[in-house]
């Protein structure tokens, strides 16, 4: 975004202070992440059989799970999974979205229509269990959950572009580009796109969360993330089997899931409403 | 001499779908018919109401848009037998200028980058500091500064986007340019200015204009000819000399009658056409103005006027007159 338009951004940004709460929820999470080699009291994966099913205390800040390993280092090591694994899932659908979807609504007619019915064929597979087949056919190694989540997220990310790009491509600078003689590329790329992204940054941060809930549910049902390499979920699943005695092992990993989705939704919803008022549904 | 532009029996129409499940498809009919030839160095004002194909025959003489039939000649050579460069090429020749100054430049470029783009695209420039000169020229030409070459749009008054507008169109030394109603929204006072910027400009760059205007005042300052349309339809052509000293086509007459006139003690008679403009999906029969004209005779209803000569520098398409 250029220069003037990313402080109009900001200046309505600011005071949104549900969006800025997540922001600041986004921004603490990925600083976690990328430190978690500095931030973790201990290796995510060092097995202590002397501390088993600890409680919290000070040695271990969110106690240790069946193996004696640390809870707080697991979840902070779990995080990175997670962030990776939202970023490039939601990457991937939004290449495919936009990229469809411009198509779709640029070129119109049978072009449209190809693609748009593609997308409703898309949209009728039961997302959660075409992934859980998909997984459960290939290898569940983390690559393979991104990519499965990315390649049944697009659909909603194409139904956006397609119609905003059907109402900006009427709009008079679209003409003048086409009236000076500007290829479609060139119309596509700097005078379409840019001004049809918005809803679809939006889209993406909400999207973040979904990949990231998605993958959590994957891997606590043991087809995600394998053990021993943390993921929220996994170490959910480790915590369900000793939840009588160990209440800690599933309420933290549940706990920055939670906080972890909701920071990015707020997030999302602020975007929208600081980057476009007329997006803003509901409100004054 | 050769006309700039001849238009031949231009159609466009539109498919309007009723209703989702099918049924009978309505044809909008936006350019019905229309013959016209625009003379290097004239301005040729075209006045009708809203949505009678005014926009449109503009896009079509520009080939922003496809016609249903008839041709499009410029300087002699038929349009749409153009290959994809050679319309390229004739691009450099003929531009627009748009109606709305907001929805006329790209919220997220800056002026430099809108401006440039013609340059850019049709590669003019090899370094950056002629590209800039370029720019900084042909702004300066419209009365925008060298301060707010990176200054995004939205900081700009209608006015002055306006003229950003217009050095767009002006950037490649067009010949030939349509202006969509280039004032229609402005204010008063900003219009006077922008309408001399396009007069001063149109004798220093040696212009031709199809001037598009709904108001007829407008049209009568700057036009060397008024060609009237109803409909899809060119219903007169008069040299702007002749304005209201000769038997017009009812529909001009009545045209004429609604332009206010900034003189109190001035009365004039007041022709108030009956019923609303009938909707170009459904165009009546013979004459396309008779369910509204004052003088209707019953050959109106049936037959389709002719084109014809009326006086030296007048043409219209009425039984009446």
């Amino acid at each position: 975004m250029k220069r003037a338009l990313a402080k109009e951004f900001w200046r309505r940004f600011k005071c949104h202070r549900l969006g800025l709460t997540g922001a600041m929820v986004v921004l603490l999470l990925f600083i976690v992440s990328l430190a978690a080699p500095v931030l973790s009291p201990y290796d995510p994966s060092y097995i202590d059989i002397k501390s088993i099913l600890e409680p919290p205390s000070y040695e271990h800040p969110l106690g240790t799970d069946q193996l004696g390993r640390d809870v707080l280092s697991r979840i902070i090591w779990g995080g990175r999974i997670s962030l990776m694994v939202g970023f490039v899932a939601v990457g991937i659908a939004t290449v495919v979205g936009v990229f469809l979807g411009a198509m779709a609504g640029y070129y119109a007619g049978y072009v449209d229509t190809i693609i748009m019915r593609f997308v409703d064929i898309m949209l009728c597979f039961p997302t959660f269990f075409l992934i859980l087949a998909v997984v459960a056919l290939l290898e569940p190694s983390i690559w393979n959950i991104m990519v499965v989540i990315g390649a049944t997220g697009w659909m909603g990310m194409a139904r956006l572009i397609r119609a905003e790009i059907l109402s900006v491509k009427e709009r008079d600078y679209v003409l003048a580009a086409r009236a000076l003689g500007a290829s479609h590329a060139r119309i596509i790329w700097r005078h379409i796109i840019p001004n049809a992204m918005a809803p679809v940054l939006v889209a993406a941060t909400l999207g973040v969360a979904a990949a990231i809930l998605t993958e959590s549910a994957l891997s606590f049902l043991g087809i995600g993330v394998q053990p021993p390499t943390p993921s929220w979920g996994n170490i959910l699943t480790a915590g369900k089997d000793s939840i009588e005695v160990a209440w800690w092992l599933s309420f933290y990993p549940g706990m920055a899931i939670l906080i972890t989705v909701l920071g990015y939704n707020l997030l999302g919803e602020g975007i929208r409403d600081a980057i476009d008022p007329r997006l803003r549904e509901g409100r004054g | 001499m050769n006309p700039v532009v001849e238009v031949k029996d231009l159609f466009k129409h539109y498919q309007v779908r009723s209703s989702f499940w099918g049924g009978k498809d309505h044809v909008l009919q936006a350019v019905a018919g229309v013959n016209l030839s625009i003379m290097p160095g004239e301005i040729l004002g075209l006045v009708g109401e809203s949505g009678c194909g005014k926009s449109t025959l503009g896009r079509l003489i520009l080939k922003l848009e496809e016609p249903a039939s008839g041709q499009v000649f410029y300087k002699g050579r038929d349009v749409s037998s153009l290959s994809h460069r050679q319309m390229r090429n004739l691009r450099r020749d003929m531009q627009i200028i748009f109606q709305d100054p907001y929805s006329s430049l790209n919220p997220r470029r800056n002026i430099f980058d809108i401006v440039a783009e013609p340059f850019v695209i049709h590669k003019l420039c090899r370094t950056r500091t002629e590209l800039v000169e370029k720019v900084t020229h042909i702004l300066r030409e419209v009365g925008i500064g060298e301060g707010q070459l990176y200054r995004y749009p939205h900081e700009f008054s209608g006015g002055q986007r306006q003229r950003i507008g217009i050095a767009r169109a002006l950037a490649l030394h067009p010949e030939f340019i349509v202006a969509d109603e280039p004032v229609s929204s402005l204010d008063v006072s900003i219009q006077a200015q922008v309408i001399n910027l396009l007069l001063d400009l149109k004798n220093k760059f040696n212009l031709t204009y199809l001037f598009i205007a709904h108001d007829l005042q407008v049209v009568h300052y700057l036009s060397t000819r008024i060609a009237v349309m109803y409909l899809g339809k060119i219903v007169e052509i008069i040299d702007k000399n002749l304005l209201g000293q000769v038997p017009h086509h009812p529909y001009t007459e009545a045209l004429l009658a609604a332009a206010p006139y900034p003189d109190p003690t001035r009365r004039q008679k007041r022709i108030v056409l009956e019923g609303d403009p009938p909707s170009p999906l459904n165009i009546p029969s013979g004459c396309p103005f008779h369910p509204r004209c004052p003088y209707r005779k019953d050959i109106c209803t049936t037959d389709k006027p002719l084109w014809h000569e009326a006086g030296q520098r007048q043409w219209l398409s009425c039984h009446i007159r």
